[in-house]
């Protein structure tokens, strides 16, 4: 189990305005929805600068 | 609704119906407020959502209604709930399908104007609905957050959610 906040905070890390929905309980089966334009950031992205920013 | 002769001999005889009944009820023979189904679901699915647009927060579950006459009593409890980072507050609503039932059941909550964490705990609701179907009918909460410059949460830490669906003959 993972805070989806982490998440969050990784994709906020790669777009600081990115507006979305997260869902999910860990690194596996996290999930987003992009709103208000919002680019889509690939999925192995998010999991790099998470684990850049969570060691 | 198929059932057996009964095994009397004498007019008065007591007779054994459970073991001279066979057989199932039909769901219309049942009285109205007699409980036909129940379906229940637990997820411990975290949702975080930083704008003012609803989303799904995994917390769903479907039912398909014997009868259009039938109503389906709807129990929804959800946990974690909380906002964060910013002056935001939470928003949740239970839909059937992709209809609001339940518009805003939490409405404002936690709200604060700084950068506060706030963590309200658990939110529920309650509704009869009468959806007048046989088809199969998804109910399902949503999510979203007040102000669009901060996230709104469910499910925080990954406690558990339910949603349950009682089918009640009409």
């Amino acid at each position: 189990m993972i805070s989806m906040v982490k998440i969050l905070e990784a994709i906020e890390a790669i777009n600081v305005s990115a507006k979305v929905c997260i869902r999910g309980t860990t690194l596996d089966d996290f999930e987003v929805e992009y709103h208000k334009g919002t680019s889509e950031i690939p999925r192995q992205d998010i999991i790099d600068k998470y684990n850049e920013l969570n060691g | 609704m198929a059932l057996t002769r009964l095994n009397t001999n004498a007019y008065g005889a007591t007779v054994d119906l459970a073991s001279n009944v066979t057989g199932t009820l039909a769901n219309s023979n049942l009285a109205a407020g007699n409980v036909i189904q129940v379906i229940n679901a637990v997820v411990n699915t975290e949702t975080i959502n930083n704008t003012n647009v609803f989303a799904d927060t995994g917390l769903t579950a479907s039912i398909t209604p014997a009868s259009t006459s039938n109503k389906v009593l709807i129990f929804a409890s959800v946990a974690g709930v909380g906002k964060a980072t910013n002056n935001t507050y939470v928003h949740l609503k239970l839909l059937r399908d992709t209809t609001d039932i339940v518009a805003d059941f939490e409405q404002r909550g936690g709200a604060s104007a700084n950068t506060d964490t706030n963590k309200i705990g658990g939110c529920s609701v309650t509704y009869l609905d009468s959806p007048s179907t046989t088809s199969a009918t998804a109910y399902k909460v949503q999510l979203k957050s007040g102000s669009n410059n901060a996230y709104a949460q469910t499910g925080n830490s990954n406690s558990k959610s339910s949603i349950t669906l009682m089918e009640i003959a009409g």
